[in-house]
């Protein structure tokens, strides 16, 4: 499939034609034993969930792309994937490292990604990291009686 | 119990210090979201969620409820003072405080921003007080075949908003109907897509999904465009004269017009904030005797936005409490937590939890209240709040999502789903399949599903029922009305090209 056939529109209905399509198999299997004559059973919401979105992706298959329409730039898209990336780590960080540790690194990180290339002195970022992780963990852990994730390895 | 001991009772349950205190806090928080663009209270309500999972419901609400007036009436203070909706809710008000401001009439347009809302809000809610037990009371005599059509209509009105494309509107909700199958089913608990793993037994959890749709989402949006710049101010005095008496007399008529547009735009499900303020603002141009001063600096403007967008406040209340049924995508969320908190949404609320009600509307009266008297003292403040850098805002943002979906689950998965769910938000927007029809569909599922089943179940005749009944065809028949006028009227412009 070369990119001038693969437009949005079309993308974006084989996507939603596949996930209904999906759907709507995987929920014709729920046939749980003991049903009432008339109750269709928990097959049928998902099933009309699927089959909706399989003629939608049908339908908006065939529609035409708007002109002039944004495209994502490499940069966009390599941003995204660079904060994509941070947070998974940041979410393994809490499984196995905890909040504590963590959190002021990511902060850190993030503050710096954020600031965009725009110079900053490094005792700012920590400072906000510190009094950012202090506060948060205060307010959740002493005054809230939250409990966050204290780490596996810890 | 008579209503005057239930109102005393609920309204007591709100003098404590803590209550008081977490709502002026609320207030705060609100405004200040609702103020930033590209936040909103919303968002505040969707963060705070999981906040108030330790507290009493009438604190937890208490402080949701707030953030919630305080972010649809703190948006006007970008759109005045910027030319930039603080979010959908004040898109109408930048045409007309942006230009007064800009011609130096800042405290005018600010205190009608602030008087508007008020006036928007509280007597808003004083109507929700009193219509809201006859429609929960007609609303038990209505049956599973009923509350099915209305779930549907609501949907499909949300869908019908799509920005003229109704496929994709479709799309977005058949998406929200297949995320709320996850999980048990209702009525026989049968396992749907969990694929062998527990921590979906539970279904996709609501918190990940709003945060991740709405929090994360718009963070990683802004990002990959190089970020927001913080806003540029001129320094404006903040003293001088406020509105006259005669603006007050002229304004009148609008000002009325412009409250029942929004309260009854509000009450309308899926409707709400984001669609009342331009509907108003539209009205009061085509009524008025000056249509030209509009877009050049017109206090009626202002008047006509503010006060509609805040009555919609009030009209939303009205489903959400009487039927169970949100009023927009705030009271999608406030629903979600009245579920967590253990409160069972529907008719029969009153009779249940009377006083939790009457508390409902007391809060969002004091909150009125408090925000009106909040941002009248703090004007002189509201430009410093605006050059938040996004370098220190958004890093703690991203945080504290985190923290709310780890904490509604008490699992690190819940994390997980968040972010998928930001992942499934960013195609969304990149294929322009709109986000509000998900949600939408997504909290109305379960009732919807529930509803369909029953009342198959409860005659031989099959959906047939569902047509023969006249309250539910009458939903049925709006909701095909509102997918079929849409293609009908581009069939016509089509012909008349």
């Amino acid at each position: 499939m070369n990119r001038a056939f693969l437009t949005r529109s079309r993308l974006c209905g084989i996507l939603c034609a596949l996930l209904g399509g999906a759907a709507t198999l995987a929920a014709s299997r729920y046939t749980p034993a003991g049903l009432l004559n008339t109750d269709p059973g928990p097959s049928l919401f998902p099933i009309i969930g699927g089959t909706g979105l399989l003629i939608c992706g049908i339908l908006i298959f065939f529609q035409k792309d708007r002109e002039n329409e944004p495209q994502l730039s490499r940069d966009e898209l390599s941003a995204i994937a660079k904060l994509a990336v941070l947070l998974v780590v940041y979410m393994l960080g809490l499984k196995y490292l905890g909040f504590l540790v963590i959190t002021p690194i990511v902060l850190l990180v993030l503050s710096y990604m954020f600031t965009f290339g725009k110079p900053m002195a490094l005792w700012k970022h920590l400072l906000y990291t510190v009094c950012v992780t202090g506060a948060l963990y205060y307010v959740f852990v002493e005054i809230l009686s939250v409990m966050l994730p204290r780490g596996v390895l810890f | 119990m008579g209503i005057m001991s239930t109102i005393g009772t609920a309204f007591m349950s709100l003098m404590t210090p803590v209550a008081i205190g977490l709502m002026l806090f609320g207030c705060v928080v609100g405004i200040i979201f609702g103020a930033i663009p590209g936040l909103s209270g919303m968002l505040g309500v969707a963060l705070l969620l999981p906040v108030t999972f330790g507290m009493t419901e009438a604190n937890g609400f208490a402080l949701l409820l707030s953030v919630w007036v305080g972010g649809v009436s703190g948006a006007f203070i970008s759109a005045t003072l910027l030319g930039i909706p603080g979010s959908t809710s004040s898109i109408a008000t930048c045409y007309d405080a942006y230009p007064m401001c800009r011609k130096g009439q800042v405290v005018k347009a600010l205190k009608a921003g602030i008087l508007g809302s008020f006036i928007g809000t509280f007597f808003s809610v004083i109507i929700a007080t009193f219509l809201s037990p006859p429609i929960a009371h007609l609303a038990v005599k209505l049956g599973p075949w009923e509350y099915f059509s209305l779930c549907t209509c609501a949907i499909v009105l949300v869908v019908g908003l799509s920005q003229g494309d109704t496929v994709r509107g479709l799309a977005s909700a058949f998406i929200g109907l297949l995320l709320c199958s996850v999980g048990f089913s209702p009525i026989d608990a049968y396992r749907r897509f969990t694929f062998d793993n527990y921590n979906l037994l539970g279904g996709i959890d609501t918190i990940a999904l709003v945060l991740g749709m709405f929090a994360i989402r718009l963070i990683a949006s802004d990002f990959s465009k190089g970020g927001l710049k913080p806003p540029e101010m001129e320094k404006v005095d903040i003293r001088g004269a406020g509105i006259t008496l005669q603006e007050w007399k002229d304004n009148l008529v609008n000002i009325i017009r412009s409250f029942f547009i929004g309260l009854w735009i509000g009450f309308l499900p899926g409707m709400g904030s984001g669609l009342s303020n331009m509907v108003a603002y539209a009205q009061a141009k085509s009524s008025s005797k000056h249509p030209e001063r509009f877009g050049q600096g017109c206090i009626d403007g202002v008047f006509a936005s503010e006060v509609s967008n805040n009555a919609s406040v009030g009209g939303a209340v009205i489903p959400m409490v009487a039927l169970g049924i949100p009023g927009d995508s705030t009271t999608a969320i406030l629903l979600g937590g009245l579920v967590i908190h253990g409160i069972e949404p529907g008719p029969l609320l009153f009779d249940q939890h009377g006083t939790f009600v009457y508390m409902v509307f007391i809060a969002i009266l004091l909150s009125a209240i408090m925000v009106l008297i909040i941002e009248l003292l703090t004007m002189r403040f509201y430009p410093k709040v605006l050059t938040i850098p996004y370098h220190y805002l958004y890093p703690a943002l991203l945080v504290i999502a985190f923290i709310g979906s780890f904490t509604s689950t008490n699992t690190l998965f819940n994390c997980g789903v968040m972010l998928v769910m930001a992942a499934l938000g960013m195609l969304m927007d990149y294929f322009r399949l709109p986000i509000s029809p998900l949600l939408l569909a997504y909290i109305l599922g379960s009732m919807l599903e529930q509803n369909l089943r029953k009342g198959l179940t409860y005659t031989s005749e099959g959906f047939i029922t569902f047509l023969t009944r006249p309250v539910s065809a009458i939903f049925l028949l709006i909701a095909v009305a509102t997918l079929v006028a849409p293609l009908l009227r581009n069939r016509r412009a089509k012909k008349l090209s």
